[in-house]
């Protein structure tokens, strides 16, 4: 279980987190959603320990985070995170010389499922197929927890499609996934819990099933109440 | 086990740059070599016409000898060649962070969150470059028996006074610092150099962690890193210059490059580790 108590984070004078609080379990797939600049990539990169927090508390599975947790944590960024000039199977390489959980088998299984070429330098791919390739690299590793940061942004109707498959396979099965996006719909009948944030706070959270069966509401209902005030 | 990796790593990035470099060094010392000798044969022979001399001995016995080192005693194609490895090293000091961290694909992301400490990062990224300089200073060294050759060939035994290489890398100001003879100089001059990219990367890992304040804080910081690191020279400047000798000041020196060098370290790991913001 990811746990976040009362993080608060700052860049420069502007408060960017104000006591955040939430817990991601594993085998569950958290959403957080709210509109630009609610802090949902700065609570992702604080968890992987990419921005440093003011205070507050963040547990992985009971403990603090440190570097050897990044084999039991995955982010898969907006941004394709390797050198533009190298090839995707250069890539590869680098994955599997670093990462002991680096599953090659699953990584071909998903160059062919997602039709990449690995002689493609990552700086040829567009938009769609480096979301993909950003994906694919996340889930080829064996993590117990999955980061993903707007892994639909940019990206045409078909590729989300196929990336909105992958979040039903058994391929994201018993992780902890916590993810961020604008395109709600794509993957709103896989979502367990929702947290809504606005400018820093959470506006609201909750069990995405529990609303739907108490209040009949779905994710996207709650949304327009919370974000149309 | 990581930082070798990532050595290598970085080392395979360098590989063009530096092969290019040792193809400029290389073409500039050769050209400097050639077209001395070109240069003192063609100047023997505009003399000997003037004054109806038939021979080289006759010349050497009028005007005196040609060398190879009178080459390395002037500004020239050597400090070009060294001014431009210089300048790609000190650039790439400086690259070597920002290259990672800005742009589409912020590669830095991905070294950050590697399953082993951030220090073998750290590390890597100080000692890549540096082997690189050692790398074209050792081929600086290699060139130097190479151009004396090219000169051999050209100017004749008879015109020729001949300088052990060593001498070449006394004369020159620029090899005598790179190639000091002496120990001492060369560590000194090269724990400076070491020390003040130790304090550069302080300064850059401040400015990747706080950003604007960051930059205010990494000039203090080097600001006062240089002022410590000068104690010895200004004590050398003033009134107290007899209570200590040469040799302890040179050893007060040494111990002050190790404080601040051993002090920034630490702060950078610590700033990698802890305050980097991607």
């Amino acid at each position: 279980m990811i746990e976040l108590i009362d993080v608060k984070k700052r860049f420069g004078l502007k408060k960017v987190l104000q006591g955040v609080s939430f817990t991601a379990p594993r085998g569950a797939i958290t959403c957080l959603t709210g509109l630009n600049g609610a802090g949902k990539t700065t609570i992702l990169k604080a968890i992987m320990g990419l921005t440093p927090i003011q205070s507050g508390t963040i547990r992985i599975d009971g403990s603090a985070r440190n570097q050897a947790m990044y084999e039991r944590m995955v982010y898969v960024s907006d941004q394709l995170t390797m050198p533009g000039r190298m090839k995707i199977a250069d890539c590869f390489s680098f994955m599997k010389e670093y990462y002991r959980n680096w599953n090659s088998e699953r990584a071909n299984e998903l160059l062919a499922r997602f039709q990449l070429n690995p002689a493609d330098k990552v700086n040829s791919l567009s938009k769609g197929t480096a979301a993909k390739l950003n994906l694919l690299m996340g889930l080829a590793m064996d993590a117990d927890y999955m980061l993903l940061d707007e892994p639909f942004s940019g990206v045409d109707l078909f590729s989300r499609e196929e990336i909105a498959a992958v979040f039903s396979s058994e391929m994201v099965e018993g992780r902890g996934i916590i993810l961020t996006t604008h395109e709600i719909r794509e993957v709103e009948h896989l979502l367990d819990y929702v947290v809504m944030l606005d400018h820093g706070r959470i506006t609201k959270q909750f069990a995405s099933d529990d609303m739907r069966m108490e209040e009949g509401k779905s994710v996207v209902d709650v949304m327009r109440e919370v974000y149309k005030r | 086990m990581t930082y070798w990796k990532l050595l290598n790593f970085e080392l395979r990035r360098l590989a063009l740059p530096l092969g290019i470099l040792a193809v400029i060094t290389t073409a500039l010392q050769v050209y400097n070599a050639y077209s001395q000798a070109n240069k003192s044969i063609d100047y023997a022979h505009r003399i000997m016409k003037k004054e109806h001399l038939s021979t080289m001995e006759q010349y050497a016995n009028e005007h005196g000898y040609f060398s190879y080192s009178k080459s390395f005693d002037e500004l020239n194609w050597l400090i070009l060649s060294i001014f431009i490895c210089a300048a790609f090293i000190g650039f790439y000091f400086v690259f070597i962070w920002y290259r990672d961290s800005v742009g589409r694909h912020p590669f830095m992301t991905r070294l950050l969150m590697l399953p082993a400490s951030r220090r073998n990062l750290y590390w890597a990224k100080l000692t890549a470059p540096l082997l690189v300089m050692i790398a074209l200073l050792a081929l600086q060294q290699l060139l130097l028996p190479v151009g004396d050759s090219i000169y051999r060939s050209i100017v004749p035994s008879e015109v020729r006074e001949d300088v052990p290489l060593q001498m070449l890398i006394l004369i020159n100001p620029a090899l005598n610092i790179l190639l000091s003879p002496s120990i001492v100089d060369l560590l000194l001059y090269y724990g400076t150099g070491i020390t003040a990219v130790i304090v550069l990367y302080t300064g850059i890992l401040l400015e990747r962690s706080y950003r604007w304040y960051g930059i205010l804080v990494g000039l203090v910081y080097a600001a006062v890193a240089i002022f410590v690191v000068m104690i010895p020279l200004i004590i050398l400047q003033s009134d107290y210059r007899y209570t200590m000798m040469d040799s302890q000041l040179t050893v007060f020196y040494f111990i002050l490059l190790a404080a601040v060098s051993g002090i920034s370290v630490w702060y950078s790991q610590y700033l990698l580790a802890k305050k980097f913001t991607i």
